[in-house]
């Protein structure tokens, strides 16, 4: 009952937070446009480059090029989530430069909640639909039956679920470095370029230790490549439970660093 | 009296990093680097009852604003101990930060291009205000301070005066029940300053909120405070009243009197206290004991006094002295 509440709590703070979002960013109509104009070219390079690659390649590593798509896609929803719900947890570098965050540590809510979702980029939605409309097109394309479609959806649900929180832990433990060394640009390229890098099937790396890495230490594996394996290849006991696993513990840790650096936070000017 | 906030030994010290001008010293400094500490809070110790004001006055860099980031939970101290209403801020409980507000006159809280009301709104959510609550709490600030029409129109198109008292509000919808305010009053006209300040006093004597307030604007102290604290440098070198304060540093009150003509020197030599002779002005420094047997004695003389004027030394000057030694 207790937890029920909490949840609904947050929930309408979630929503107020999104719905306020929206409103800032609708202020400024030209803005407006251009930001999801830039969102939307952005979105089709990443499908291009695929298009380009595979007019030399029949496959890359295994993967045809529906397939390749259904990783670039999920990719882009992955990406679109990031910033509708979190705006890539970029707040937290401009909220401690600015001394912003001393106003959300007060506040009786959860610290990570509110600098996680204080301020999402609802235009970037058109990623999110833009990746679920090439999900659609290479589904068309592969050889699945209906049932099989279904079936794999339900799992990739879950996995696409995963590679949020996933990515959402890199960006975390990241971008909290920043309470430390105030200026965190440098942290923003590298999570940035770690999520870019997952947009293209991880079966690439072949040398053993990068593969390692690729799983276990910046798990690019879980967050673009799993989801469409499930997808396209059907359930695999072995990729699904680690999968929650990795998942798990990258977030247990991300907390728990954020909720440490938050002791060290030596508040930036008066 | 009930004691809100009790402070003990509390010290704080900031660690930063050597840094010689050049950009030859900047690449030295990117591989080898002097660490540095600053005590901006050293050993200082206070409490505050229910329902006062205090005025906390001091220098820039003198450590105002760290002692009430510690207070707040949003700075961690290096030692000593704090306890607000019975909580260690440090812990940072929701339990505690839904009694207490945090006002900082140079930051600003509110949603920039959106009217305060959805700051106000949001407020709502994030303190679990009922609505009946909400509503009457708004319609009671939203009138004390006159911003009927303004809560409304958005942020940045608000006047300093007018985002302030939107930030007041917006702090205050959950009625803490102690308030933290950084310099509320900096930058705004003598007017909106006044503003705040009437709205404060009567807020503190309607709620008896606790308030411990920051100000380089000694008016927001005298105005205001019950009580004073001065820090300098991390330390506390005065907690008292003002009154005492000015006993303390300003023993003596300044007469004026304006003669009808010059009055010789000898004459003027009888009556003694003299500070100093301007043609038809003439300026004794009495003790404030004495002021009105003095102040008697002159107009009930044969002189021809046509106006005598009683002042105190102004409070900046006091200050001065503390400081100063």
């Amino acid at each position: 009952m207790e937890l029920k509440k909490t949840f609904l709590k947050y929930f309408k703070i979630f929503l107020h937070l999104q719905k306020i979002g929206l409103m800032s960013r609708t202020a400024y109509r030209a803005n407006f446009f251009i930001i999801i104009f830039a969102v939307l070219i952005q979105a089709s390079f990443s499908l291009i480059f695929i298009k380009v690659v595979f007019g030399f390649l029949n496959n890359i590593s295994g993967w045809n090029y529906y397939e390749a798509l259904v990783i670039v896609a999920t990719y882009l929803i992955v990406e679109g989530l990031m910033w509708v719900l979190f705006g890539q947890f970029n707040t937290i570098v401009k909220q401690i430069q600015q001394g912003e965050l001393d106003g959300l540590i007060v506040r009786p809510i959860d610290t990570q909640f509110l600098v996680s979702v204080w301020r999402g980029d609802s235009e970037d939605i058109v990623r999110i639909i833009t990746g679920l409309g090439v999900i659609v097109y290479a589904l068309n394309n592969l050889n699945l039956t209906l049932t099989q479609i279904t079936v794999n959806s339900f799992f990739y649900i879950f996995m696409l679920f995963n590679a949020l929180v996933i990515t959402y832990s890199l960006a975390v433990l990241f971008k909290t470095i920043s309470i430390w060394t105030i200026e965190a640009r440098a942290f923003f390229h590298l999570t940035d370029s770690f999520s870019r890098m997952s947009q293209y099937p991880t079966d690439i790396f072949y040398h053993k230790i990068v593969q390692t890495i690729a799983t276990v230490i910046i798990p690019l594996f879980f967050m673009a490549t799993v989801p469409a394996k499930i997808l396209t290849r059907g359930f695999d006991l072995k990729i699904v439970l680690s999968s929650f696993i990795i998942a798990g513990v990258f977030f247990y840790i991300s907390r728990k660093f954020f909720q440490f650096a938050l002791t060290k936070y030596e508040s930036a000017s008066s | 009296m009930n004691k809100i906030i009790e402070v003990k030994n509390l010290t704080k010290t900031y660690d930063y990093f050597k840094k010689e001008p050049g950009l030859k010293n900047s690449f030295k400094n990117l591989f080898k680097r002097k660490k540095l500490f600053k005590k901006a809070v050293d050993d200082i110790s206070f409490d505050i009852n229910e329902g006062e004001i205090v005025g906390f006055l001091g220098p820039n860099g003198a450590g105002k604003t760290t002692t009430l980031k510690m207070l707040s939970g949003i700075l961690t101290p290096n030692k000593g101990e704090i306890k607000v209403l019975d909580y260690n801020p440090e812990k940072r409980e929701a339990e505690y930060q839904r009694q207490f507000a945090l006002v900082m006159g140079q930051k600003n809280q509110l949603w920039w291009d959106l009217p305060p009301m959805e700051s106000f709104l949001l407020n709502k959510e994030i303190y679990g205000v009922s609505k009946q609550e909400f509503t009457e709490n708004l319609d009671e600030l939203v009138k004390a301070l006159k911003i009927e029409d303004i809560i409304d129109k958005q942020v940045r198109k608000l006047s300093l005066g007018e985002r302030m008292k939107s930030e007041l509000v917006a702090s205050l919808l959950h009625s803490p029940k102690v308030l933290f305010l950084d310099e509320p009053t900096i930058g705004l006209d003598v007017i909106a300053q006044k503003n705040i300040r009437d709205f404060l006093k009567k807020y503190n004597q309607k709620r008896k909120t606790t308030i411990l307030l920051t100000s380089h604007y000694m008016e927001d102290i005298v105005a205001l405070c019950d009580r004073l604290i001065i820090i300098n440098e991390g330390k506390i070198i005065y907690n008292g009243s003002i009154n005492d304060l000015m006993k303390k540093y300003a023993p003596n009150k300044m007469i004026t009197v304006f003669f009808e003509k010059e009055i010789s020197a000898n004459e003027l030599k009888k009556l003694d206290k003299v500070y100093k002779i301007e043609d038809c002005k003439v300026l004794f420094k009495v003790s404030r004991e004495e002021v009105k047997n003095f102040a008697t004695k002159i107009l009930s003389s044969d002189l021809p006094v046509k106006d005598i004027e009683i002042s105190e030394v102004d409070v900046d000057s006091i200050i001065r002295n503390v400081f100063t030694g």
